[in-house]
C-alpha cells in the first residue's frame, strides 16, 4: 500500500513519526466513490442518534436536550453533516456527564469523545477520512486501557472476577446453572449473602460461596479469552493501517462484540463500538459493513433470556 | 499543504483521542490515590474487579457517652446523597462533608420494640444484634442524643478463591470531633 501523493512529509521520528504517516492514510478511499461513503457516514450518524436516544443518562438536563438533537438528527439528515450540530451534542453530554462524572459508566464518556470527533472532523477539509482516524484511536485506546486494567488486576487474571460474577449476578444464574452445575437456588443464596455482607452493624465480615469445579473452569477461560480478545483489538486498532494485525481489526472487533455481549449484556456500548467501527471501516473483506449492520441490529437482540430458557428446555 | 492547515489537520486527528487518553490516565491516578472505583471515571476499567460501587458499603458511627452508635441507613437525604457518592469515591473531602452533613443532624438513639422489628426485617440477625447491645442513631426533631463525634468507614468486598469466599476489607476511615 503506498501513501496517498497528498500526504505531506514528517519530520524524521523514527518510529512514532512511521505511525502518525500510516495511521492518517485511508487505503480505499480514493477507490469508492464519495457518495458510497457519505451513505456510510449517513447510517453512522443515525446509529449514534439512536444511541443517544436509547442510552443516554435519564437526568432531565442531559436527556431532554439529547433527545430533542437526536430526533432532529434522524429526521433531518443534512443537520448531522455540520460540526454545529454535534458540538451542540458533545456540549450537552460533556457538561452533564462532568456533574456526575464519577458515577457514569466509560461508554458515555466514549459516546462524549465520539460527538466530540464528529464535530472537530467538520471543521476539516475531509471530514470523513478524519473521522475515521479518530474512531480508530478512539477504540484502540478504549481497548488499551480496558486489556491494562485487567492485567494489572489479580482478581481478573486468577479468574476470580468472573466467578464472582456467575455466582452472585442474577444475569448469570441461568449460565451458572445450565454451564456451572450451581443451580439457581444456590446462586441466589449467593446473591443474599452478598447483600448480608453490606448490613450496617457490621457484624459479619465473610460468608462462604456456593461453587462448583465446572464454574472455576469456566471463569479462568472467559479471563483468559477476555484479555486475549481486548489486547488484540488495541493492537489491531492501533496498529499503521494497511499493515499487519490492521488488515483484520474488523473481523476482531465484530468477533468481540458477538462473543462477549451475550455475556455482558451492554447493548449501549456495543451500539457505539458498531458505529464507530463503521466509522473507521476500509474494504478490508467484502462483507466488513453489512456485517457491522448486522451485528448493531444483533445486540439487542442478546438481552432476551435465552439462558434462562435453555435451562427450562433442558429440564 | 501548509504549515498552518498540517497542524489544524493533525489537532483534528489527535485532539479528541488525546483528551480521552489524558481522562484515562487521570482515572488511574484517582483510583490508586483516591480508591475510585475502577468501574469509573472513564479509565475502561469496567469488568476488570469486584470493586464496584455496589460492592462497597459506608458505615456511619456516632460517638455518644453511650458510645459507638451506628447510623441507620435510613438517614437524611443529604447525608444519604454523600454517603452514595463515598462509594464511588472515598476521597477526604467527601468522607469529611458526610462526616459534617451528619454532625449538623439532631441524632436520637432509639431501642423501642417497634425499630427492633424494623431494622431486623431490614438487616436480620445482625441489626437485631445491634439494637440489643445499643440501640440505632436516628434523625429526630426531639430532644437529641448528645454526639461527641462521627466515625465514618469505608469497605469494600472482595472475593477469595480458597473456599471460595466473600470477605470484606476496610478502604478507608475517619474520624471528626465536634468542633
Amino acid at each position: 500500500m503506498s501513501i496517498p501523493a497528498g500526504m505531506p512529509a514528517l519530520p524524521r521520528w523514527g518510529a512514532l513519526a512511521g505511525w502518525v504517516r500510516w495511521m492518517e492514510t485511508r487505503p480505499d478511499d480514493e477507490r469508492r466513490p464519495a457518495s458510497s461513503w457519505w451513505a456510510t457516514f449517513d447510517l453512522v450518524a443515525s446509529m449514534t442518534c439512536l444511541l443517544v436516544i436509547v442510552y443516554a443518562e435519564r437526568d432531565w438536563f442531559i436527556r431532554t436536550p439529547t433527545l430533542a438533537l437526536s430526533v432532529a438528527g434522524i429526521l433531518y439528515r443534512p443537520l448531522a453533516r455540520r460540526a454545529a450540530y454535534w458540538f451542540a451534542m458533545a456540549a450537552v453530554l460533556a457538561v452533564g456527564h462532568l456533574l456526575i462524572w464519577d458515577q457514569i459508566d466509560n461508554h458515555k464518556y466514549l459516546m462524549t469523545y465520539w460527538c466530540l470527533a464528529l464535530a472537530v472532523s467538520f471543521l476539516t477539509p475531509q471530514p470523513l477520512r478524519t473521522i475515521a482516524v479518530n474512531a480508530r484511536l478512539l477504540i484502540g485506546l478504549c481497548f488499551l486501557f480496558a486489556a491494562v486494567w485487567k492485567l494489572a488486576s489479580p482478581e481478573f487474571r486468577n479468574g476470580t472476577f468472573f466467578q464472582y460474577v456467575l455466582l452472585t449476578d442474577v444475569r448469570f444464574r441461568g449460565v451458572a446453572d445450565l454451564v456451572g452445575g450451581v443451580s439457581t437456588t444456590l446462586t441466589a443464596g449467593n446473591t443474599a449473602a452478598v447483600d448480608s455482607l453490606g448490613q450496617f452493624s457490621g457484624a459479619l465480615d465473610a460468608v462462604p460461596l456456593h461453587s462448583s469445579q465446572r464454574i472455576e473452569w469456566m471463569a479462568r477461560l472467559m479471563a483468559g479469552w477476555t484479555i486475549l480478545l481486548e489486547g488484540a483489538i488495541a493492537v489491531a486498532f492501533l496498529w499503521p493501517e494497511g499493515k499487519g494485525v490492521s488488515k483484520v481489526r474488523d473481523l476482531v472487533l465484530i468477533c468481540f462484540l458477538i462473543t462477549t455481549y451475550p455475556m455482558a449484556s451492554a447493548v449501549g456500548f456495543g451500539w457505539l463500538l458498531v458505529a464507530m467501527g463503521l466509522a473507521q471501516s476500509t474494504r478490508s473483506f467484502a462483507a466488513v459493513r453489512p456485517l457491522y449492520v448486522l451485528t448493531f441490529l444483533l445486540l439487542p437482540l442478546y438481552t432476551l433470556p435465552f439462558s434462562r430458557l435453555l435451562v427450562h428446555v433442558a429440564r | 499543504m501548509d504549515s498552518l492547515s498540517r497542524v489544524k489537520r493533525r489537532t483534528a486527528y489527535y485532539l479528541v483521542p488525546a483528551l480521552a487518553a489524558v481522562i484515562a490516565v487521570r482515572q488511574l491516578y484517582l483510583s490508586h490515590a483516591y480508591a475510585l472505583t475502577p468501574w469509573k471515571g472513564g479509565g475502561f476499567g469496567m469488568l476488570a474487579s469486584v470493586d464496584q460501587p455496589r460492592s462497597r458499603f459506608v458505615r456511619v458511627y456516632l460517638l455518644t457517652p453511650l458510645g459507638r452508635v451506628p447510623v441507620e441507613a435510613n438517614a437524611p437525604e443529604r447525608v444519604e446523597q454523600l454517603a452514595t457518592r463515598i462509594r464511588f469515591m472515598p476521597s477526604p473531602q467527601r468522607l469529611n462533608a458526610l462526616a459534617g452533613a451528619v454532625l449538623e443532624t439532631s441524632w436520637v438513639v432509639d431501642t423501642s420494640p417497634r425499630l427492633r422489628a424494623y431494622v431486623a426485617a431490614r438487616h436480620g440477625e445482625p441489626g437485631r444484634a445491634a439494637i440489643a447491645a445499643l440501640g440505632v442513631a436516628r434523625p429526630v426533631e426531639g430532644s437529641p442524643v448528645e454526639v461527641s463525634g462521627v466515625h465514618v468507614e469505608v469497605w469494600r468486598v472482595r472475593l477469595e478463591p480458597s473456599g471460595p469466599r466473600l470477605v470484606t476489607r476496610k478502604l478507608t476511615e475517619l474520624t471528626r470531633a465536634r468542633s
